[in-house]
């Protein structure tokens, strides 16, 4: 696997990869045994406005108080040829009881995904429950991308009871004796 | 390989036992890829032999050939092929194995790499030839360069980040 990259102001045309081999031999072997691939057309087409969209994925559940979130993927399906930077921010303005770690994050070659938290403080007041993120591009590439914003999340109080605040164990896996075809297991959860 | 048929000469010349006639192809490369050629069903002028044209997969443009005369009295060619009629090819094996980039073929640009300028294109395979020819090497590493007739001025570049183009 390899990749090409288009810098932002290569000229549109054809241009041509030429290939060259170093072969390792197997043992006794002594001639070459492969054709380098043929030259490889690369076709570059000029720079296109907003040609690919960073995605980011969705919280399935909302953040309780005094917790952070599990880390959140932001990702785009074609890395951008020198960088593009997503700048994060409260929508409603900076909140010290609201985190965002990190609050850039740098996309580069062969740098397809990156992860940020939201870390809710305890002291956060919860009846305003949704936030979102807006996302801001820079870089010498950020016409290139685009991106959806802003980002919706919704926080919640802390669970009233331990059972549902702490991750639970399990106490037995249960399995019973297997035969040929088929095993059970049935877990316990405490 | 080729056949070539000539018109009857206008003046007679009898070949002698030490006439020699010497064939010479200059310049044949180790070529990268060659052309398909297939003979039509009617109206093709200079490849009708579809049992020729079957024994190699792979072919060169077609070209002319002429035969001349070195002796004293006749100067200049006796007999020659044109363009139109009576080319001449030839066909040739690959004789090593052969490897595919993006499943590229050269001889109709199928498969080329697009890239959109400002990103990079996402991860392109390098195979062998067919899924029955795995590698037979201990290792083989690539390595890309753009072409010098068509230089990019620096902006193109070329990655193999988690293979570091190996072969292994």
């Amino acid at each position: 696997m390899f990749r090409v990259a288009a810098a932002l102001n290569t000229a549109k045309g054809l241009y041509y990869i030429n290939w060259g081999k170093d072969e390792t031999r197997q043992n006794g072997a002594t001639k070459d045994s492969y054709h380098p691939p043929p030259k490889t057309m690369v076709e570059v087409v000029a720079k296109v406005t907003n040609k690919y969209q960073f995605s980011v994925d969705v919280l399935q559940t909302a953040i309780p108080i005094g917790t952070t979130s599990v880390p959140i993927r932001i990702y785009v399906s074609n890395a951008p040829a020198t960088d593009a930077t997503l700048n994060l921010s409260l929508t409603s303005g900076a909140n010290t009881n609201l985190t965002i770690n990190p609050v850039t994050l740098t996309f580069s070659p062969d740098m397809n995904e990156k992860y940020f938290e939201i870390t809710i403080d305890s002291k956060y007041d919860t009846t305003v429950s949704t936030q979102s993120i807006a996302f801001s591009i820079t870089g010498t590439d950020r016409d290139v991308f685009s991106i959806s914003s802003p980002y919706g999340f919704t926080i919640t109080t802390q669970p009233a009871n331990d059972t549902d605040k702490n991750a639970g164990s399990i106490t037995s896996w249960g399995v019973s004796t297997p035969n040929r075809t088929s095993a059970s297991i049935t877990p316990s959860v405490d | 390989m080729n056949t070539i048929t000539m018109d009857a000469p206008t003046v007679q010349r009898a070949m002698a036992a030490t006439d020699i006639i010497t064939w010479t192809i200059k310049s044949v490369g180790n070529p990268e890829y060659g052309q398909a050629r297939t003979a039509n069903a009617f109206m093709d002028f200079d490849a009708t032999d579809a049992d020729v044209f079957t024994i190699f997969t792979d072919w060169t443009r077609k070209f002319e050939v002429f035969l001349y005369d070195k002796s004293t009295t006749v100067l200049g060619y006796t007999a020659r092929s044109y363009g139109v009629l009576n080319s001449a090819y030839l066909g040739f094996d690959y004789n090593t194995d052969r490897l595919d980039v993006n499943s590229y073929n050269p001889q109709n640009m199928s498969s080329r790499i697009q890239v959109w300028a400002g990103s990079q294109t996402r991860d392109i395979a390098i195979s062998t030839h067919g899924v029955n020819n795995p590698m037979g090497l201990m290792k083989l590493i690539l390595s890309p360069a753009t072409n010098p007739r068509t230089p990019d001025s620096g902006n193109l570049s070329y990655t193999s980040k988690w293979q570091d183009y190996q072969f292994n």
